[in-house]
């Protein structure tokens, strides 16, 4: 216990409590913004708790994304580090995990409620003015998915920096992007029976899932450890210097944060269909915000596993100063760059999202959309909602799983994704979509993740040395 | 004399190149010099002994424990310090501090001594150092606990004459302590042979030759020489040989 703690406090005096630390505490900060908590919502720190919890824990997780980026820095290696980065230290992997998540639970948890009380004041003295001017409604929803976008954007490019990992194996990180999929079938389970609809339940489910994720993944690793091939794939599992908090937090927050940001937004298109606020179009603001941010969330993951397309434009390419990530992905890291990479990126995202709420749209002249819970008809969201995402679901999924082969497929995995986006037309196509065939979805999808390294080993791709390019040999 | 490293039947696979061990030990007071080509397993079976790499079969003792099962016990006994093993972005003094809390056994002392003797700014910070100043803030960060057994995986890379003249004074102190040991993996033949007593060569994966420095080499030859002559000194100096 002694040493846990040692090592709470070596971390939080000499990695945390620099500026540096702090720099990245407050870019944290900023990225939850769309977990701030909402003006229609205020009272949640004078009485109703249950919502609070939701933001205090969406604010929380996607904090500790940031701070995962700021300790886990190594400038003057090629190796992954850890919080930790000396891999000598004499401190077990489990115990250097524990006083990592312990200290970032604490010291995260503190900053933000300090902030979202010190956020509560400053949106409630803008609130009247700038949220008319922009929207000329009474409701934040449309300001919050527009900020969840803007937001989650560079979130996610400090996931995908996070992400950076010496081994030449590809894509390392698939099971990941697959799991985010299973999970977001299994919240529309939760969503389509309305459970979720009760802010306890949805703060239950956030710790589930958060489990859930941390658990799969690992087993995941575990799994594939026990094969030779499937180890090199995984890779890290048995690399010297690897520590297990790489593993940890990586697979929990890049696999954990999208769902919990999904269940997020479950939660603000629930509030939106309690029938509190009404767009003018008569479509819920709430689930204008809940297809925003779920086209968000899938884009962002489709998005971070095509990097290498991204790295292809040259625009982007940012020779030595580039990363290696994953499969060769290179992404920038100057500031000039980093800008660049955001814009496209942010471009890419935006066209994507905005073509998504307004193929949502489309659903209006065929359905009124003034739903209450109550009223939700098991066809309307078997055609309408389960139907058009199992679809994305599964062309994604086949995309990023033959994209991971082939840039060709990526393009191809990337077009029909953002067609796919169109639910109208799906909705053509539609079938009855039951629970089970979403659990059967999922499992097939788990048994893609489980076998996939068993099917395709890694081709090792041994970097050409000077040596064995020299005319002389 | 007390056993500080045994290693029985062991065999560590990595693709297709597998480290096989009948049998080794390393008492202590020893200066062992381990050498051999490229890809003879140096690398591998350092970092089986620091508990970095788990073996598939056999059995690893050091300081009497197994190294993989039992990092606290081992690790606070055992120094390990090779040229790529990440440093955290800060500076020296505050690096120094913050792994300090880690140790029982940390020698402040023989930090600022090192810290002169290799003429490491405390005030610097990591990612601005050389190859060569990242090489000596390893070797202080390996040593400054007084481990027992001291691991040094191509300890001299980087470093220029002066270093290594530095380098191979501070090992031959750090032996003198009671029950230390020291394994050094180099290519530097010619430092070796000054200070290691004992010799382990190995060449792809197998031990070619174990023993007293001076019986395997002999009065008449330099430890390249038999190096050459045991084809252990890689493809090209065997062909040449």
């Amino acid at each position: 216990m002694k040493l846990i703690f040692t090592h709470m406090w070596a971390q939080a005096r000499y990695r945390l409590f620099t500026w540096r630390g702090l720099m990245y505490s407050v870019l944290a900060m900023v990225v939850s913004t769309p977990n701030w908590p909402q003006p229609s919502r205020m009272k949640i720190w004078s009485g109703v708790l249950p919502e609070g919890y939701s933001v205090v824990l969406m604010a929380f997780v996607t904090a500790l994304l940031l701070c995962w980026g700021v300790l886990s820095d190594n400038k003057d290696t090629k190796r992954e580090s850890s919080l930790c980065s000396l891999p000598t230290l004499p401190i077990s992997k489990w115990k250097r995990t524990l006083g990592d998540i312990l200290l970032l639970v604490l010291v995260l948890f503190i900053m933000h409620l300090l902030t979202i009380t010190a956020l509560l004041y400053a949106i409630r003295a803008l609130e009247p003015t700038m949220l008319r001017m922009f929207l000329n409604t009474n409701t934040s929803s449309w300001l919050e998915a527009l900020l969840g976008a803007l937001f989650f954007v560079p979130s996610l490019s400090v996931i995908a920096l996070t992400l950076q990992k010496p081994s030449p194996s590809q894509s390392m990180d698939l099971p990941i992007l697959l799991t985010t999929f299973v999970l977001l079938a299994g919240q529309l389970v939760l969503v389509s029976s309305g459970w979720l609809y009760s802010p306890m339940n949805f703060t239950i489910a956030c710790f589930a899932f958060t489990v859930f994720v941390f658990v799969f993944q690992w087993l995941i690793g575990d799994v594939a450890a026990l094969f030779p091939s499937a180890r090199e794939w995984r890779g890290q599992m048995n690399r010297p210097y690897q520590s297990g908090s790489v593993l940890f937090f990586r697979d929990l927050l890049i696999g954990a944060l999208p769902q919990l940001l999904a269940l997020s937004a479950l939660a603000h298109a629930t509030g939106g269909l309690r029938g509190k606020w009404s767009a003018p179009s008569g479509m819920s603001i709430g689930n204008m915000g809940l297809f925003a941010f779920e086209m968000i969330l899938l884009t962002s993951s489709i998005l971070i596993a095509f990097l290498p397309i991204l790295a292809k434009i040259p625009f982007l390419q940012v020779g030595e100063k580039g990363r290696a990530i994953g499969a060769g992905y290179t992404l920038p890291v100057s500031k000039s760059s980093m800008l660049r990479y955001f814009f496209v990126y942010g471009l890419i995202m935006g066209v994507v999202l905005w073509f998504g709420v307004f193929s949502a749209d489309l659903l209006k002249p065929t359905h009124t959309f003034k739903m209450t819970q109550v009223t939700w008809s098991t066809t309307w969201i078997a055609t309408k909602i389960l139907m058009p995402t199992v679809w994305i679901f599964l062309l994604a999924s086949i995309f990023v799983f033959l994209g991971a082969r082939s840039h060709f497929w990526s393009a191809v995995g990337v077009f029909m994704f953002i067609f796919s986006l169109n639910f109208k037309f799906l909705a053509r196509y539609g079938f009855a979509v039951s629970t089970m065939t979403i659990v059967a979805f999922s499992i097939i999808l788990f048994l893609m993740i489980g076998l996939y390294p068993l099917f395709f080993p890694p081709v090792k791709q041994l970097p050409k040395t000077a040596a064995s390019t020299h005319p002389a040999l | 004399m007390k056993t500080l490293v045994e290693l029985q039947d062991i065999k560590v696979r990595r693709g297709a190149f597998t480290l096989d061990i009948p049998s080794w030990t390393l008492q202590e007071g020893h200066i062992l010099g381990l050498v051999g080509p490229n890809a003879a397993g140096k690398s591998t079976l350092l970092e089986l002994l620091a508990g970095f790499l788990p073996a598939d079969s056999g059995r690893v003792s050091v300081v009497g424990k197994t190294p993989v099962s039992n990092v606290e016990e081992v690790r606070s006994q055992v120094g390990f310090m090779n040229d790529t093993y990440p440093l955290p972005n800060m500076r020296i003094g505050s690096l120094l501090k913050m792994v300090s809390g880690y140790y029982k056994t940390w020698d402040t002392g023989l930090v600022e001594t090192l810290l002169k003797r290799f003429e490491v700014d405390p005030g610097q910070a990591t990612h601005t150092l050389s190859k060569g100043q990242g090489t000596r803030l390893r070797l202080i960060l390996a040593m400054a606990f007084q481990p027992r057994l001291l691991i040094l995986d191509e300890p001299a890379t980087g470093l220029d004459l002066a270093g290594r003249r530095e380098l191979l004074r501070t090992v031959l102190e750090f032996v003198k302590g009671p029950n230390k040991s020291v394994i050094i993996s180099s290519h530097m033949l010619g430092d070796l042979e000054r200070i290691a007593d004992t010799l382990l060569v190995l060449d792809r994966g197998h031990i070619v030759k174990q023993g007293n420095t001076q019986e395997l080499v002999g009065d008449e030859r330099t430890l390249e020489e038999a190096l050459l002559l045991w084809g252990a000194a890689g493809t090209n100096h065997s062909q040449a040989a």
